[in-house]
């Protein structure tokens, strides 16, 4: 009790809670203590006080935040103008009010590009420095410069490591918010193009951009989400994935609502289809919402390459899609309920190399696919240095050894070798989430009631899929409800002359993506 | 809670899959399946495959067992195997099924309901007779490469189809139709054990003749290929071996490509004349002699004398079918896609009418080409 009695009376300053709301005031050498207080104990604020003008001089402080800002910048066009050019625009005989001293600095001597005066609380000042701008605050005035001097370590643009492709560009997202939108603003040169700007987050004050493509994207959907974004009570986003789930329609489900990309290509290419994107500062994943379920298997590069190749890759990766789903459970099902499913030749290679296996089939899939989640888990977070340990001893104790000691069968492995190969096809990840799960429903369906509990799965999994939306969009478009023109888009990928309309959405402007000759010869 | 409760029931779903899972260690693939008589009772043997692959096998064991039990019917027979088989057998992979001789001349209502009825037994499996021994004893040799025997001997009648052309294979649902059928009476090839060196090698021999519910008798493999050209509808592959145009005592081998038949029903005054069309085209394969015989006058000749070897092979079937008063060509179906008001008068005393039926079968041959040399081969 007396230490803060104490602290009380030596001190003019209240708490910093207290403190921080309140507005600036004209003396210097106060909003200097409030702001001491405010940083006490944040080693990487710079106090810079020093003086400018012609005698009797003015007081003269810039704060910021070491390592947030450019130094050169700071050097050069902040702090040497401000101790060389005042002296000389300043008409001695002439003194100038301490408010048109500020308003000649802003206009005429300091010559950064963002460059903004500002009456505010100490809470703005905080919060300006945080985001790597330097605050200027000058004795007698109550009014402070807000100048743009961010600039920080950054990893620089690169190929995401998730969404690898072959043809087509090939930059990501990075860390970055005002990068990103750089590089979305580069591939969409337009004023079409809306950037908004929503601060989330009580601590970490993320900025969150809302990015959409006026007169595509339906202003009620932008309207609605940007209303749920300003309703978010969060002490820190960190990531797009806090975004999603604090959004969602339907919080219980473990299908993906909207779909995470890092490539700006694809980011671009969904704006361009009237879907909005969400960036968070910090994270280089992108939220597209609303999505669709068979949008999960398109590739952004099917529409880079030929499309009738195209079309096959994208007609493989479906069948892909359904093995990794179901090749377990199915295997399963015809060991041990539907033997004679199986060509004579194929079952008496199965029996043969099943002899002296101790564990039924399904026991035997559902370690080896556990297994297999493991080592997959296990190969994300390896350390570079022992991940060829790792995968020797997978694939030799898992494939070989195990074999041999007659603990699981051959056929087995290969199937779930296959299953896993095939689970990685989805060029989206979080499809991918959804089969490594679904794929263990399956598997106990199929053990238990053999096709029919794989049917019953099946139809549980579509009747769930069909009644979910997407802020809006129903999670099986196209498909259900069926819209023909939209899914020979998705079955295979249709030329780029035929692609004339953009996917259809509920309240979408503008549909058309290219005229028709006729119609261009009529305009 | 409710919740929990039926997560809870949907979990109790799992130990319920004991009673229907078989699991591939309790079970054993029947590859064949036979029946046979043994005395008043019903002799069920059945082929099942050995876990271990047939390759790390040594070469003097079987990859096969054969195993048989005895019953009052054809059921309790198959049950009784599980009296010295500690595995289920799974009849769904059975692809052939062996008929027992004595069992087939006696009578297939001892087992014809078994094969129409059960879920397991394919209706697409091949169906032969067994002549000349038992069925177990067929079903314990070795056909030469391959190690399942019971698969080698049904893929027999397929592959000489292409080759040879003398038997026709008929699946267990061709012969329940045509048991089955009014108009139409089956014909099985037969197999039989023949000895090459110091082995007994199962070969097919001849068909089975069946009429109303047993075996009337067989036809020879001449008289077989017979039937094979006078079966109604589209027939591929084959060889016919005719006399040469040049020298009587030597051979021409012609290859037949395809061979269509129909038939061509007269019904006038009360009497059935039926025609059969058959025309075929074939390759010129092989002569065992010398002499140019390839150019046009020779190939007529050929081509008539084709025609002498068929006419002659399909009367001789015919011949033996009327004498056995055994409808195997469906010639009572063909009345009666004809002429259904005649069939509807016949149909009571057919088997009267069969045996005196007035038969014409007319014969086209066309040689299609002579492959790799348009000149004979000649020793200079």
């Amino acid at each position: 009790m007396r230490f803060i009695n104490n602290k009380k009376k030596s001190n003019p300053v209240e708490s910093p809670q207290e403190v921080i709301d309140q507005p600036l005031v004209a003396d210097i050498n106060f909003n200097i203590a409030q702001l001491k207080t405010l940083l006490e104990r944040c080693s990487d604020a710079v106090f810079r006080e020093f003086l400018i003008g012609p005698d009797p001089a003015t007081r003269c402080l810039v704060i910021y935040f070491d390592g947030l800002v450019q130094r050169k910048i700071l050097d050069d066009n902040v702090m040497k103008c401000l101790q060389l050019e005042v002296e000389m625009t300043q008409d001695p005989e002439d003194k100038l009010e301490q408010r048109d001293l500020l308003t000649a600095i802003e206009q005429r001597i300091v010559t950064v590009a963002e460059l903004k005066q500002v009456t505010s609380s100490y809470a703005e000042v905080i919060r300006s420095i945080s985001s790597g701008d330097t605050v200027i605050l000058i004795d007698g005035c109550d009014r402070a410069l807000v100048a743009g001097t961010r600039g920080w370590e950054a990893r620089s643009v690169d190929t995401p490591e998730n969404e690898l492709v072959v043809f087509g560009p090939k930059e990501g997202f990075v860390e970055t918010l005002r990068a990103n939108t750089a590089l979305l603003r580069r591939r969409l040169k337009s004023s079409e193009f809306k950037i908004e700007n929503i601060v989330l987050g009580r601590i970490s004050k993320t900025d969150v951009a809302l990015c959409y493509i006026e007169n595509i994207a339906p202003t009620q959907l932008v309207d609605e989400i940007r209303r749920r974004l300003q309703n978010i009570d969060i002490d820190a986003v960190l990531d797009t994935q806090y975004i999603q789930e604090l959004i969602m329609d339907n919080r219980s489900t473990i299908f993906s609502m909207a779909e995470h990309t890092e490539k700006t290509d694809r980011t671009a290419a969904h704006l361009l289809e009237g879907k909005i994107c969400i960036m968070v500062d910090g994270s280089p994943m992108v939220l597209v919402l609303p999505t669709s379920f068979p949008r999960f298997w398109v590739s952004p590069e099917d529409y880079y390459i030929h499309y009738i190749p195209a079309s096959l890759f994208r007609m493989g990766r479906f069948v892909a899609f359904l093995l990794a789903l179901t090749l377990p459970s199915i295997y399963v099902a015809v060991i041990s309920y539907h033997q004679e499913m199986v060509p004579t030749a194929l079952y008496l290679t199965i029996v043969a190399s099943r002899q002296g296996v101790p564990f039924p089939s399904f026991v035997e899939a559902f370690m080896l696919e556990l297994t297999f989640e493991m080592l997959r888990e296990a190969g994300l977070r390896l350390p570079r240095a022992v991940g060829p340990a790792v995968s020797i001893v997978g694939a030799l104790i898992i494939g070989d050894a195990a074999v041999r000691a007659g603990l699981v069968s051959t056929p087995m492995v290969v199937v779930v070798a296959f299953t896993g190969i095939a689970s990685f096809v989805s060029p989206s990840y979080n499809a991918g989430i959804i089969i490594r799960l679904a794929r263990f429903a399956f598997l106990a369906a199929a053990a238990v009631l053999g096709f029919l509990g794989i049917m019953i799965v099946f139809i549980l999994l579509l009747v769930r899929m069909v009644s979910l939306s997407s802020f809006g969009l129903p999670y099986l478009t196209p498909v259900a409800p069926l819209n023909t023109q939209e899914i020979s888009d998705i079955l295979i990928r249709r030329p780029w002359f035929k692609l004339h309309k953009r996917p259809y959405e509920e309240g979408m402007q503008n549909q058309v993506r290219m005229k028709k000759p006729e119609e261009g010869s009529e305009s | 809670m409710q919740r929990l409760v039926f997560v809870l029931l949907l979990l109790l779903l799992l130990p319920l899959a004991g009673c229907q899972a078989r699991e591939t260690n309790n079970t054993t693939a029947a590859l064949g399946l036979g029946a046979d008589l043994e005395g008043e009772h019903i002799k069920v043997s059945i082929q099942m495959a050995k876990d271990s692959p047939p390759t790390s096998q040594s070469s003097q064991e079987l990859p096969f067992v054969t195993v048989s039990a005895v019953g009052r019917t054809a059921s309790e027979a198959t049950r009784n195997i599980s009296l010295s088989v500690p595995r289920q057998t799974l009849w769904s992979h059975a692809t052939i099924l062996f008929l027992g001789e004595k069992l087939a001349k006696r009578d297939l209502a001892l087992i014809a309901d078994i094969l129409a009825r059960n879920t397991d037994i394919r209706k697409s499996a091949r169906l032969v007779v067994v002549r000349g021994t038992s069925t177990e004893e067929i079903m314990s040799a070795q056909t030469p490469l391959e190690p399942y025997a019971a698969l080698g001997i049904r893929d027999l009648a397929r592959n000489q189809e292409k080759q040879l052309g003398i038997y026709t294979p008929v699946s267990l649902g061709e012969f329940i139709y045509a048991l089955s059928t009014p108009g139409i009476d089956p014909l099985v090839p037969q197999v039989s054990l023949v000895r090459q060196g110091d082995k007994q090698i199962p070969t097919l021999n001849g068909s089975a003749v069946f009429k109303g519910k047993r075996m009337v008798g067989s036809l020879t493999a001449d008289e077989t290929r017979g039937y094979r050209w006078i079966k109604k509808g589209l027939t591929q592959g084959g060889i016919i071996v005719i006399p040469s145009p040049l020298d009587s005592q030597k051979r021409v081998s012609l290859e037949v490509i395809r061979s269509q038949s129909q038939y061509q029903v007269e019904t006038k005054d009360n009497t059935i004349k039926l025609r059969i069309d058959i025309n075929a085209e074939g390759n010129f394969y092989e002569q065992n002699s010398t002499g140019q015989i390839l150019d046009l006058k020779h190939l007529k000749t050929m081509e008539q004398l084709a025609v002498d070897e068929i006419t002659r092979q399909c009367n001789s079937s015919i011949t033996r079918a009327q004498a056995l008063n055994s409808d195997i060509f469906g010639w009572g179906r063909a009345v009666e896609a004809a002429s259904p008001d005649t069939w509807e008068k016949v149909k009571s005393d057919w088997y009267e009418i069969f045996p005196q039926l007035e038969t014409e079968v007319k014969v086209k041959f066309f040689i299609r080409r002579t492959y790799l040399t348009a000149k004979s081969f000649e020793f200079r």
